[in-house]
């Protein structure tokens, strides 16, 4: 009754949807529920319509044209996270992120691409407003808009931003990265590797100690370090909302950047990056640009890309010589547990790290509800998510709480100062920085540390 | 039923559940109701005309009267990972989710026990209380997703119920929403209350009893140390043998699987685990108890592999390594779907010294049919999860593998067996139930499930040939095998 | 064998039969469902006292001459056997396997394996190794038309069917004779040690929290009262070092295992013990007077269950019950028998009994109308005529849906009438 109802509504093209997948993948799917428990969202509301069995049956059966594009279909299909928990809890090799990118690239088709643009917009707002008091929150916008190379976007929907904002980005001239950090740092050491230092948009804003700390980390574990500032967004978030042509050209312009550092892309031993949301798509950049003129480029870089942790570990870390006493948990993060199936290294490294406890965490690779933009699109079940997140972390009585990935550190601060604050949020290089210094990490008060 | 008939009366039966479970509280929409249409069983399929999702035992109660005062079947779902189609709405109806009710409400240490909703995840009540050194030990291979409930339901197995029982032998109580709505409280904490074990006639009724609102479980303490071993075997014979002498010689393992060389193929094929893929069959073997004399037990179950030809016996030494071995395990499903497009799982059990005779028997099926037949199974109870491979897009290959399925299942009987060890009957088996019970065994069951369901309204179609008022067993023919994942 | 024609259960005396095989057996029913006669099985009749006395005339149904073995292999690890066979017989066929039935039975050689499961017979291993609802896959009763019906099978693992065997355990026959039956088995452990350790009466709660945490894991975790614990001694052919309270831990398996844990037991206990431990090692008597102290004794028995951490409460309370009194709680699963002689004169057995029912609820249930915790049953009464408020104390929630499920089983009433509960 109402389905019917809605996709007139809708009138969309339903013969098409679903078409641009290989149907195998469907196929793949057994239906024996074993991701239920895997999936986050499934957790909270209890309809398989939102677990990735019911995600799949329900594409399934609209392609199939046995099931109508309802507005009900579309807010299961919406409200997935993309954390791929699911892939990594299915036994039969199920390629879940297939179908959801299925999904979300013939919506791009079908619907205007405005409200994507407005997203992107909300997304930085919101990730902004706890900086309030914190930061100079009114440049911080800008910085980041330049850095995304979205300046153009404020004058097309100038509507959403506030009018100091919209000021602001006139006004100003074009601001540097935040950090300080130069082009090229040496090893520390005898070297051992010769690395290029993604340095993340996002990240780099809020938090600009994370890469000053794995520069240090590269440095120290005997690694010469460039980091070219003609770098520039990595283009996940353009990517995940289906707007391929402008994250390939980000793609495209980052080969550029590390192509021209001394010795080439070919020179590089690997392409570090510390951010968990980003290296997947990263690693996917050969794939991204494969129709692309930088085509070869892209692959010879997607395979350089490691997170900093995998990095280390498989390089051997030099064992850190300061103590670090507290007591921390490790939130695995998405991009790196389900999609880089990244998760005992973080915790090989803090291991190193004499007198830091490190607790077990329940659900630690349960997403948090940042998942890129979603705590824009979604914000409800982000703050669920988010309040479920918290609640374990403070159910372990841990200090501090690491993980690898900047929009998890937002959400999982957010979070926490809502509900259990006087708790420190950073990522495991600040506590291993700390470890190999001897300095107190950013923000936090380590017991026995000056500085 | 007609169609028009059950539109009108849906309408009313919606307006209904809304004022119990409120809008968000369920669904009515073709789209939404199309992932309900099955389990894990996908062979067979019928949409409910609604999903419910009650809070708590009041609401389960509401929407169970409005189902009465309508007339209109129930069923009970968990996560729906039942691989007999246990959860297949045979009359259609309202589907009773108990997926928000997932709160573990009490855990007792002192006391050994834990009071659960029935829709909280196996996994979750392990994981509350490890660190306390405690777990709860019925431990089916979905047990990530599959939830309390639905194993009290069907009474799950798993691995490592070898040797510590099946979830009937966990289970110390529940809270019942019977069918008419009255609540009751079946055992508890408190063990052996004077009266009938309707526990464990509850455990493994398949929600044709009512729907669980709560359950009691006990609670065990870890064991102070466990070893692995790995056995790697020229034939399936010489593996079966040696899972006999272990038994014979009086240990009782934690676990005892064993993977054939097809499945091993396909498992080396999809992991790289550095199996010998011209092994014949692997068995994985866990002790635990005591740490004083588990190396002496560990070193018995190397000497009777070794003896019954074994290749290589290799141990588990540190937990990284014991965990690759139940990696390989429990992922070995996931890469039977490297061998062939579809496959279908059986759940047969004989007794374990028929093993050999079975796996023989099964070989000559195999040949005889023309399909493969991959096994992985847990050895140590002689449940076997027979894989049978196909291509489902080939007719005559379909027919072939409902002909060898149905084959090995009566071999199962023939041999003194059963035809389900863990999934249950479900709709899938409804068929051998007159194999395995006269008509008089069945008399008895249907008369008990008359004490507690004498509508027919809770769960037709199911466990019984005979049950429910909405019985379509004609209807419910099997046609085709799909894909399956086994437990 | 000798087989008496007549049998006095609970002052009512019916005349027995003795049928030859299951057929028979059923005919006989069949013939009494005709004649409106109560069929009133006995087993073994080593524990009529049980339950209440039979309300309708009929005649007693004796199965000790169904005693076959069936089928036993060995390496599955499964027996099927006749259930007229008797405890002792049973175990004396599984020990040529090395293998046992590991359920307590006092008085084996009278008692049947069908008595045992119809009064869900369980003694002190039950911490370790669980009771006969941990045991039985399968089980054949005769309905009420003289039909053998089964349910369940011969394997380890089936989940076919309803599982009516859980029914009829403990049901005190009222739902139907049973004939015949496939248990599970366990192997014979190599070794075996009893720790007997006595306690000041201050030390009971820390000896019952110390053993649920402790490094070793028990068979057997009892708590002795002074008097259970002279009685085991005398049994076992033991002196007592010390008078009082008795920790008794029971260990089993390999023998390296084993001495390891009376080791550890001791260091675990040495602040506990109050005075010197008595080890009892692979001392087969030791094991027979264990299992004999759960026959009857004193002129009343009782029988309650609460939660494990309150058992200690409750003995206590069971201990001053009564003059020549004995308690033996099975800490782990709390579960606790008492004997005694008490003195009906000042108060009436209902009065005194009623009052320890409400010291077996849970404290936090106490005040609550429906009792959902703890219960007492009085096992045997003594001159005291039995009445099901007495024995059983008032009904609980469930009740209804026995009473329902005998209802459909025994429509016209055939089986044990009156004997269980009195709703049913």
């Amino acid at each position: 009754m109402t389905a019917n109802a809605l996709s007139e509504k809708t009138s969309l093209p339903m013969a098409k949807l679903g078409k641009g997948i290989d149907y195998e993948l469907f196929m793949d799917c057994v239906h024996c529920g074993l991701c239920l428990g895997a999936c986050p969202t499934y957790v909270e509301t209890g309809n398989e319509n939102d677990s990735p069995r019911g995600r799949i049956y329900l594409w399934r059966a609209i392609a199939d044209g046995r099931a109508p594009l309802s507005e009900e279909a579309q807010s299961h299909m919406n409200l997935c996270l993309e954390c791929m928990a699911c892939e990594t809890a299915c036994p039969s090799g199920v390629q879940y992120h297939h179908v959801i990118h299925s999904y979300k690239t013939d919506m791009t088709m079908l619907k205007p691409p405005a409200p994507t643009l407005n997203w992107l917009q909300r997304w930085m707002l919101f990730n902004l407003t706890p900086f309030r008091g914190r930061m100079a929150w009114s440049v911080l916008p800008v910085k980041i808009m330049q850095r995304l190379g979205l300046g153009w976007v404020v004058n097309l929907t100038g509507k959403l931003m506030p009018k100091s904002l919209r000021q602001m980005q006139e006004i100003l001239p074009a601001i540097g990265p935040s950090h300080d950090l130069p082009e090229f740092l040496p090893a520390i050491g005898p070297k051992r590797a010769t690395v290029g230092m993604l340095l993340g948009c996002a990240a780099d804003a809020f938090y600009p100690q994370v890469n000053k700390a794995t520069a240090l980390l590269l440095q120290h574990n005997g690694c010469d370090v460039h980091i070219p500032k003609a770098q520039d967004c990595c283009g996940a978030l353009h990517e995940h909302a289906g707007l391929e042509a402008e994250a390939a050209r980000l793609a495209g312009k980052n080969c550029d950047a590390f192509a021209k550092v001394p010795g080439g892309l070919a020179g590089l031993d690997a392409i570090i990056s510390n951010a968990g949301g980003c290296s997947p798509v990263l690693k996917a950049y050969g794939k991204i640009l494969a129709k692309d003129p930088h085509s070869a480029d892209g692959k010879l870089f997607a395979g350089k890309v490691k997170d900093i942790s995998e990095f280390l570990v498989n390089l051997g870390p030099v064992k850190p010589k300061y103590p670090v006493p507290l007591k921390a948990v490790y939130h695995d993060a998405c991009g790196l547990a389900h999609a880089q199936k990244i998760r005992s290294q973080p915790r090989q490294l803090l291991a190193m790290v004499e007198k830091l406890e490190l607790a077990p965490l329940n659900e630690s690779d349960h997403c948090c509800g940042a998942a890129g933009s979603y705590n824009i699109t979604q914000p409800e079940m982000s703050a669920t998510l988010g309040k479920r997140k918290a609640g374990n972390i403070a159910a372990t009585g841990a200090q501090v709480v690491l993980t690898g990935n900047v929009g998890c550190t937002l959400q999982i601060d957010r979070h926490l100062r809502a509900g259990h604050p006087g708790r420190w949020v950073g990522h495991p290089v600040q506590i291993l920085a700390a470890a190999y210094t001897g300095e107190n990490p950013f923000g936090l008060k380590v017991p026995g540390f000056g500085g | 039923m007609t169609a028009t008939l059950l539109d009108e009366k849906t309408a009313i039966l919606i307006t209904h559940l809304t004022k119990i479970v409120g809008p968000d509280g369920l669904i009515s929409s073709p789209a939404e109701l199309m992932v309900y249409e099955c389990d894990g069983y996908t062979m067979e399929k019928n949409r409910p005309e609604v999903v419910v999702f009650p809070r708590c035992t009041e609401e389960i109660v509401g929407v169970v009267k409005a189902c009465n005062e309508l007339g209109v079947p129930f069923l009970p779902r968990g996560s729906g990972t039942s691989l007999a189609g246990g959860c297949l709405p045979v009359g259609g109806g309202v589907i009773i989710s108990l997926a928000r009710m997932r709160k573990i409400l009490e855990v007792d240490i002192r006391n050994r026990y834990a009071l659960v909703e029935p829709g909280v995840i196996n996994t979750w009540l392990t994981n509350r209380v490890k660190n306390d050194g405690w777990h709860y030990a019925p431990d089916p291979s979905s047990q990530g997703a599959c939830t309390i409930g639905g194993n009290v339901a069907t009474n799950s197995g798993g691995p490592h119920t070898l040797k510590y029982g099946v979830t009937v032998n966990h289970i110390l109580g529940v809270e019942l929403v019977l069918p008419d709505g009255r609540v009751i409280q079946i055992g508890g904490p408190v063990e052996e209350a004077p009266g009938y074990d309707l526990t464990g006639l509850v455990v493994g009724s398949e929600g044709t009893f009512g729907v669980v609102s709560k359950v009691w479980v006990r609670l065990v303490r870890n064991p102070q140390s466990v070893r692995t071993l790995l056995g790697i075997f020229e034939s399936v014979d010489d593996a079966t043998r040696t899972i006999s002498e272990i038994i014979g010689a009086g240990i009782v393992p934690a676990a005892l699987e064993m993977l054939d060389n097809l499945i091993l193929g396909a498992v080396e094929e999809a992991f790289g685990f550095g199996f010998p893929l011209d092994a014949g069959a692997v068995l994985i073997m866990e002790v635990d108890g005591l740490e004083t004399g588990i190396d002496d037990e560990a070193a018995r179950i190397e000497s009777i592999a070794l003896k019954n030809k074994a290749r290589k016996v290799s141990r588990a030494n540190t937990e990284a390594e014991r965990m690759l071995l139940w990696k390989s395990r429990k992922q070995a499903f996931g890469a039977v779907g490297r061998l062939a497009p579809s496959y279908c799982t059986q759940d047969g059990v004989v007794p374990r010294t028929r093993l050999p005779e079975m796996l023989r028997i099964m070989h000559d099926i195999s040949k005889r049919h023309d399909i493969r037949i991959a096994n992985i199974f847990h050895a140590g109870d002689g449940n076997m999860h027979p894989i049978l491979l196909f291509d489902e897009r080939d007719p005559a290959q379909v027919q072939r593998v409902m002909e060898a399925s149905h084959e090995i299942l009566d071999t199962c009987l023939k041999l003194g067996g059963s035809v389900t060890g863990e999934h249950g009957i479900g709709v899938e088996k409804i068929d051998f139930m007159p194999k395995l019970f006269s008509p008089d065994d069945l008399m008895a069951m249907t008369r008990v499930r008359q004490a507690f369901n004498p509508t027919g309204l809770c769960s037709p179609g199911k466990m019984l040939p005979t049950a429910g008022a909405c019985s379509e067993p004609a209807a419910a023919r099997q046609l085709k095998p799909g894909r399956r994942a086994p437990h | 064998m000798s087989e008496p024609q007549k049998i006095d259960i609970q002052g009512h005396v019916v005349t027995v039969k003795h049928p030859a095989t299951q057929e028979e057996l059923g005919q006989m029913v069949h013939a009494a469902a005709q004649a409106g006669q109560a069929i009133y099985s006995v087993g073994g009749a080593t524990r009529q006292y049980l339950g209440l006395p039979p309300v309708n005339p009929g005649i007693g149904l004796c199965t000790r001459k169904l005693d076959r073995v069936i089928d036993y292999p060995a390496r599955d690890m499964t027996v099927t056997v006749e259930l007229g066979m008797t405890v002792a017989k049973l175990r004396e066929v599984l020990a040529g396997e090395n293998q046992d039935l590991p359920i307590d039975c006092p008085d084996p050689s009278r008692a049947t394996l069908g008595g045992l499961l119809a009064t869900n017979g369980s003694g002190s291993r039950r911490h370790g190794y669980g009771t006969l609802r941990d045991y039985l896959l399968g089980l054949t009763v005769i309905d009420d038309h003289g039909r053998p019906t089964k349910s369940g099978g011969r394997v380890v693992k089936n989940v076919a069917g309803y599982d009516m065997g859980k029914l009829h355990i403990g049901a005190l026959g009222t739902l139907g004779p049973l004939v015949q039956a496939t248990f599970k088995l366990k192997p014979r452990p190599e070794a075996t040690a009893l720790s007997l350790v006595p306690l000041a009466p201050d030390q009971l709660e820390a000896f019952a929290n110390q053993m649920n945490q402790g490094q070793t894991r028990p068979i057997v975790i009892d708590l002795l009262s002074a008097g259970a614990a002279r009685e085991f001694a005398r049994l076992a052919g033991q002196t007592l070092p010390r008078e009082g309270w008795h920790g008794l831990v029971g260990f089993d398996g390999a023998e390296m295992a084993v001495r390891w844990q009376l080791q550890t037991l001791r260091d675990e206990l040495r602040s506990l013990a109050a005075g010197e431990v008595l080890e009892l090692v692979s001392h087969a008597g030791a094991w027979e007077a264990l299992t004999a102290l759960g026959g009857p004794r004193g002129t009343t028995g009782l029988r309650a269950g609460v939660l494990p951490g309150e058992s200690v409460g409750l003995a206590r309370s069971l201990e001053t019950w009564a003059p020549a009194s004995g308690v033996v709680a099975h800490l782990g699963a709390g579960i606790i028998n008492a004997w005694g002689d008490p003195d009906t004169s000042r108060e009436p057995l209902l009065g005194q009994v009623e009052r320890l029912r409400h010291q077996a609820q849970p404290k936090r249930l106490q005040d609550q109308a429906q009792p959902k915790g703890g219960w007492l049953v009085v096992t045997r009464s003594g001159p005291t005529a039995r009445d099901a408020r007495m024995v059983f104390g008032s009904a609980r929630q469930d009740h209804p849906l026995m009473a329902e499920i005998k209802r459909q089983l025994d429509p016209g009433c055939l089986f044990n009438p009156g004997r269980y509960l009195t709703d049913l």
